[in-house]
C-alpha cells in the first residue's frame, strides 16, 4: 500500500516525464530545423525562411528546457546536483552550444553581409546539434550507470575520482561519456529532432522547402525505426540494474528520503526490461515509438503534412516514455556503489515541496497549453505558408 | 572531504562573473518592456503612428538586450548544479520552488509573448498586440519577483528547517517562504531599479539624436515618456532602498554594519561615516569623516536605537530593540559545533536521549558550527575546536567592508544623481526648454551607464556583504561547492569570459549601431536617414 508520500513522488515522477516529452514535442523542431537551414535552404532567403517557421516561438519553446531544469532541481535536488556536477563539461557543451541560438536568432538578420550571416549559420548549427547530442549521450549513460557514491557523515557527492587529491580533471569524465552505446543514444536523439524539426517545417512551408522536408522527413522516420529497435537489442545485452527496497524500509516517509537508506540494487544482464516482464502494460511506450514514425512514413507519403507531425508528435512520446519506463524507478543509478544510486523514492523533495509544485504545475499547464495554442493560432493561419517570396516581401520584418 | 578552499574561490568568482554580466541585461528589460507598453497604450489610444514606431524602435533595442538576456539566465540556473551541488541538495527541497514556478508561471508567459511582440504586428488587431506587450512586461517582472523570493530565501532563511536524516533544509511553509519581507523588499528595490535603468536609457538616447537634431518629433515624445515613468520608479526606488536598509538593519546586522564601516556601537543616534578606509585586520577605520547622527536615523528611523557595531556582534552580543538578546557569534558557534558532533552521532546510529536534547537544543545554530569545518582538523568533532580557533572562525565571518562600504556609497551616489537629472529633465520639458540645452542633453546622454554601475554595485553589496555564507547563518560558503578540481573550475571560468566577451561585444556592436540609427531603422521611410523632410514625420495617422 503506498503512502500520500510516495504517491506524491511517483506523480513528480510523471510530472518531469510530461515536461520532458513537451520540451522535445517543442524545442525538438526548433533544433530540428536549427540543424537543417543551413543545409536544406540554399539561398539566403530560403534560409530565412526556414528559420522564420520557428522564430515566433523558439523563446517560449526553450522555457520549457528551463522549467525542465527547474522541476529537476525543485523536484529531485539530488539529481540535478549529482548530475550536473558529475557530468561537468558535458553540461558546460550543452550551456555554451545554447548560447548560440538566441543570438544567432535575433542577430543573423541584422546585418545584410554574407560573411555575418554564414557565421550565425554555423553558429545556429552547432546550437542545435551540440545540445541535444549530448542530452542523448547522457541518457546513454544512464544506463550504463555513472561511478559516484556519497560520503556517509555529510551526505557529500562524488564522482569518480573527483575532489580527491591529485584527481584527474572532470574534462577526461566527459570524454569517458563517449561509449559507443551512448552515442548510438545521442545519434537517436539527433534524428529524432530531425524526423521532428522536418515535420514541423513541411507542415510551415511550400515550392521547393516543402518538397526537400519530406524527403528528410521520411527518411529520418526510417532511421527513427532502426535506431530505436538497434537500442532496445543492445539493452539486451548490457547490465541492468534492479531495485529492490529493503526489511530496512517499513514504510516510505521522509526518514528514508536519502540515499544511504539500505535499500539493495542488483545487476543483471538485460536487466532494464525486467520492468517489461513486471509490468507489461509499459510496452504501450515502444509499440507508440514504432507506431508514431510509421505514421510519419504513410501519413507523410499521402501529402498530409499535419497528420505526419502529428505521428512525429506521437513517436516522440513513445521514445520519451519508453526511456522513463525502462530506467523506472532509477533517475541515477551508480556503478561505484550501486545500492545509493538515485531513485524517485531516495532523491526527492519534502512532501510539503511536492505538494507545492504538483499544485501550481496543475493549475499552470492548462494555462499554459491555452495561451500557447493562441500565440501558434496567431501566428499561422490555415493557408500561412514561410517561403523565399514571403520572407522577400517582408524583409525588414523578419528574422 | 571538502573542496579545496581554492576551487571554491574560483567557484564564488565564476558566480560573481555570470550573475553580475546577467544582470547587465535584466533591468533593461524588466523596465523597457513597460515603457514599449506605455508607449503602445498611446498608439492605441491616439491612433498617431509615431507612438508606433516608438514602440517598434525601442522594442528592436529590446530585442538585442533580450537576447543575451535569456542566454545569460540559463547560466544562472545551471550554475547552482555545477559549481555549488552541496548548496543545491542542501537547500534544493526549498530554494528550488520559486525557481520552478518561475518557470511555469511568470518566464513561460514573457516568452511566449515575445514573438507576437515582434511578429504579431500585422496577424493580431490592436488591442490584441498591446495585451501580448502587457503579458511580455508582466511575465519579466513575475520573473524577477520569483527569483527575488529563491534569492530572499539566501539572506533570511524562513520557512524550512534542518533535517538531520536527510542531512538538508526542508521546507516547513510555503507561505511564510513566498511571504520573506526580504524577497519582497528586494523584488521591489530591484524591479524599481531595472524601470529606472530603462528610464535613463531611453532618455539618453533620445538625447542623442536631439543633440543631432535628428527625428526631433520621435525623440521628444521618447523623452518625455521616459522622463515621467523615471521620476515615479526613481522616487519609489530611493524609497524601496530605505526599506531595504532598515530590513538589513533587523535580519543582517552585521552585513549593516560591514556596509556602514561601524566596528565599535555608537552612542545612539550612531554618526555616518561619509569617507573612510576600512582596515579589515585591525578592525578599525582610517579617515573618517563623519556626518553626526545620520546613520542612527537612516537605519533605525529612531533617535534611540543602537546601530551594532561588528566587534559586538562577533565577540560581546547584544539586545534587539524587541528585547531578544542575540549572543556572540563566538557562542553561536560554540553552540553549533556541540549540535553538529550531536548530529553526527545520531547518524552514525546512535539513539541517545542525550545526544539527541543537545542536538534540539543547539540544532538552530547547527550552521555556525559548520563554520569550524575549516578550522578543526578532519576527523576530530567540532566541539574540539580551541578559542582561538572559534575566535578566528568568527573574524572570518565578516565580509570584506571596504568593499561593500564604497560600492554601497557608489550605488547610492549614482540613484541620487539619476533622481536629480530626472527631476531637472522634467522641470525644463515642462518649460519646453530641454531641447535647447545642449549641456543637458548631452549630460543626458553620458549618464547611460550610470544606473549599470549602481545596479552591478547593488548586486555586489547584497551578494557579497552575505559572505561567508550561501544561505545566512544556516550554510558557510566554503561548504557549498560543488567537490571539483580547481583546474576544472579555472577552465570554464576563463571560457566564460572569453564567450562572454565575444557575445557583449557583439550585442554592444549592434545595440550602438541601431541606437545610432535611430528610427530609421524600421525602414518606414518616414525617419532621418531615409527622407530628410523631417515635417511629415508626424503626420501619418
Amino acid at each position: 500500500m503506498m503512502d500520500l508520500f510516495s504517491v506524491l513522488q511517483l506523480l513528480s515522477w510523471v510530472a518531469v516525464g510530461t515536461v520532458l516529452f513537451i520540451l522535445m514535442a517543442t524545442m525538438g523542431f526548433d533544433f530540428g530545423a536549427g540543424m537543417l537551414a543551413r543545409f536544406v535552404g540554399k539561398t539566403d532567403n530560403e534560409r530565412r525562411a526556414i528559420i522564420n517557421v520557428v522564430a515566433p516561438t523558439w523563446d517560449g519553446n526553450q522555457v520549457w528546457l528551463i522549467i525542465a531544469g527547474a522541476c529537476l532541481f525543485a523536484i529531485w535536488p539530488r539529481v540535478y546536483a549529482a548530475s550536473f556536477s558529475g557530468l561537468y563539461f558535458g553540461v558546460l557543451v550543452v550551456l555554451w552550444s545554447l548560447f548560440m541560438r538566441p543570438v544567432a536568432f535575433e542577430y543573423r538578420s541584422k546585418i545584410e553581409t554574407t560573411k555575418w550571416r554564414g557565421f550565425w549559420d554555423w553558429m545556429l548549427f552547432f546550437g542545435s546539434f551540440l545540445p541535444i547530442l549530448i542530452l542523448g549521450v547522457v541518457i546513454g549513460n544512464l544506463f550504463l550507470g555513472m561511478p559516484f557514491q556519497f560520503d556517509p557523515e555529510s551526505l557529500r557527492f562524488f564522482y569518480g575520482a573527483q575532489g580527491v587529491d591529485g584527481a584527474e580533471p572532470a574534462l577526461l569524465s566527459l570524454i569517458l561519456l563517449l561509449m559507443p552505446f551512448a552515442l548510438l543514444f545521442g545519434i537517436f536523439a539527433v534524428i529524432m529532432s530531425l524526423m521532428h524539426g522536418a515535420a514541423y517545417c513541411a507542415m510551415r512551408t511550400d515550392g521547393v522547402l516543402y518538397e526537400r522536408f519530406k524527403k528528410i522527413r521520411s527518411v529520418c522516420a526510417i532511421l527513427f525505426i532502426l535506431l530505436f529497435a538497434l537500442a532496445g537489442i543492445w539493452l539486451c545485452f548490457i547490465p541492468g540494474f534492479h531495485w529492490a527496497p529493503s526489511a530496512v524500509i517499513s514504510s516510505f516517509s521522509d526518514s528514508v528520503n536519502h540515499p544511504l537508506n539500505g535499500a539493495v540494487v542488483s545487476i543483471t544482464i538485460g536487466g532494464w526490461l525486467s520492468n517489461y516482464a513486471e509490468y507489461p502494460w509499459m510496452v504501450v511506450a515502444p509499440i507508440l515509438g514504432f507506431t508514431g514514425a510509421i505514421m510519419v512514413i504513410v501519413l507523410g507519403n499521402k501529402g498530409k503534412a499535419v497528420g505526419a507531425f502529428c505521428g512525429s508528435l506521437v513517436a516522440l512520446f513513445g521514445a520519451v516514455f519508453t526511456m522513463g519506463f525502462s530506467l523506472f524507478p532509477f533517475l541515477m543509478p551508480s556503478t561505484l556503489s550501486p545500492d545509493q544510486s538515485l531513485t524517485i523514492w531516495n532523491s526527492s523533495s519534502s512532501q510539503l515541496s511536492l505538494t507545492g509544485i504538483l499544485i501550481v504545475a496543475l493549475i499552470m499547464l492548462p494555462i499554459i497549453f491555452s495561451y500557447t495554442t493562441f500565440v501558434y493560432k496567431k501566428m499561422w493561419g490555415r493557408d500561412d505558408r514561410m517561403n523565399a517570396e514571403e520572407v522577400e516581401s517582408r524583409k525588414y520584418e523578419l528574422y | 572531504m571538502l573542496p579545496s578552499l581554492l576551487s571554491v574561490e574560483l567557484a564564488q568568482f565564476q558566480f560573481a562573473f555570470v550573475a553580475l554580466f546577467h544582470f547587465v541585461f535584466v533591468p533593461l528589460t524588466l523596465g523597457l518592456t513597460w515603457i514599449l507598453f506605455t508607449m503602445e497604450l498611446m498608439y492605441v489610444r491616439t491612433g498617431k503612428q509615431v507612438y508606433k514606431d516608438m514602440t517598434r524602435f525601442w522594442g528592436k533595442l529590446l530585442g538585442i538586450n533580450f537576447a543575451i538576456g535569456v542566454l545569460s539566465g540559463l547560466t544562472m540556473e545551471f550554475s547552482f548544479g555545477l559549481n555549488w551541488a552541496y548548496y543545491s541538495q542542501f537547500v534544493g527541497d526549498i530554494f528550488g520552488t520559486p525557481l520552478a514556478i518561475e518557470g511555469l508561471v511568470a518566464f513561460m508567459l514573457e516568452s511566449a509573448f515575445v514573438g507576437l511582440f515582434f511578429f504579431g504586428w500585422n496577424k493580431l488587431s490592436k488591442k490584441q498586440h498591446l495585451a501580448s506587450t502587457f503579458c511580455l512586461a508582466i511575465g519579466s517582472s513575475m520573473s524577477a519577483l520569483l527569483i527575488l523570493v529563491a534569492n530572499g530565501y539566501m539572506q533570511v532563511p524562513v520557512g524550512g528547517h534542518f533535517v538531520w536524516e536527510t542531512m538538508r533544509m526542508e521546507t516547513t511553509s510555503l507561505a511564510t517562504l513566498f511571504m520573506n519581507p526580504i524577497a519582497q523588499i528586494g523584488f521591489a528595490h530591484t524591479v524599481l531599479a531595472g524601470y529606472t535603468t530603462a528610464a535613463v536609457f531611453v532618455i539618453g538616447i533620445s538625447a542623442f539624436f536631439l543633440l543631432k537634431k535628428r527625428d526631433m518629433g520621435f525623440a521628444k515624445r521618447s523623452m518625455a515618456i521616459g522622463l515621467g515613468f523615471g521620476l515615479v520608479s526613481s522616487i519609489m526606488l530611493m524609497f524601496m532602498g530605505d526599506q531595504q536598509g532598515l530590513n538589513a538593519y533587523h535580519n543582517q546586522p552585521l552585513k549593516l554594519a560591514a556596509i556602514e564601516a561601524e566596528w565599535t556601537t555608537q552612542t545612539p543616534p550612531a554618526n555616518f561615516n561619509a569617507i573612510t578606509f576600512p582596515d579589515q585586520s585591525e578592525q578599525k577605520n582610517n579617515i573618517e569623516i563623519q556626518i553626526p547622527k545620520v546613520l542612527g536615523l537612516l537605519v533605525t528611523h529612531s533617535m534611540e536605537t543602537p546601530v551594532f557595531g561588528i566587534k559586538d556582534i562577533l565577540y560581546n552580543g547584544y539586545t534587539r530593540s524587541d528585547g531578544v538578546k542575540v549572543p556572540a557569534m563566538t557562542t553561536q558557534i560554540s553552540q553549533g559545533a556541540m549540535a553538529y558532533d550531536a548530529m553526527v552521532k545520531m547518524r552514525a546510529g546512535n539513539e541517545s536521549p542525550t545526544v539527541r536534547a543537545t542536538f534540539e537544543k543547539y540544532k538552530n545554530d547547527i550552521g555556525f558550527g559548520m563554520l569550524l569545518m575549516r578550522y578543526v582538523p578532519k576527523g576530530e568533532p567540532l566541539s574540539s575546536a580551541t578559542a582561538k580557533q572559534i575566535h578566528e572562525a568568527a573574524t572570518s565571518s565578516v565580509p570584506n567592508v571596504a568593499s561593500i562600504f564604497w560600492t554601497f556609497r557608489v550605488m547610492v551616489g549614482l540613484g541620487v544623481l539619476m533622481f536629480l537629472m530626472i527631476i531637472v529633465g522634467l522641470i525644463t520639458t515642462i518649460r519646453n526648454t530641454t531641447w535647447d540645452k545642449r549641456w543637458m542633453l548631452r549630460g543626458m546622454l553620458y549618464m547611460i551607464p550610470a544606473p549599470w554601475i549602481a545596479c552591478l554595485c547593488g548586486w555586489f553589496v547584497t551578494e557579497h556583504g552575505r559572505q561567508p555564507w550561501t544561505v545566512y547563518n544556516i550554510l558557510p560558503t566554503t561548504l557549498s561547492a560543488s567537490t571539483l578540481n580547481a583546474w576544472d573550475i579555472l577552465a570554464t571560468l576563463i571560457l566564460f569570459i572569453l564567450f562572454y566577451a565575444l557575445l557583449i561585444g557583439v550585442e554592444m556592436f549592434l545595440m550602438f549601431k541601431f541606437a545610432r540609427l535611430g528610427p530609421s531603422a524600421l525602414h518606414t521611410n518616414r525617419y532621418h536617414f531615409e527622407k530628410k523632410n523631417d515635417a511629415n514625420e508626424l503626420g501619418g495617422k
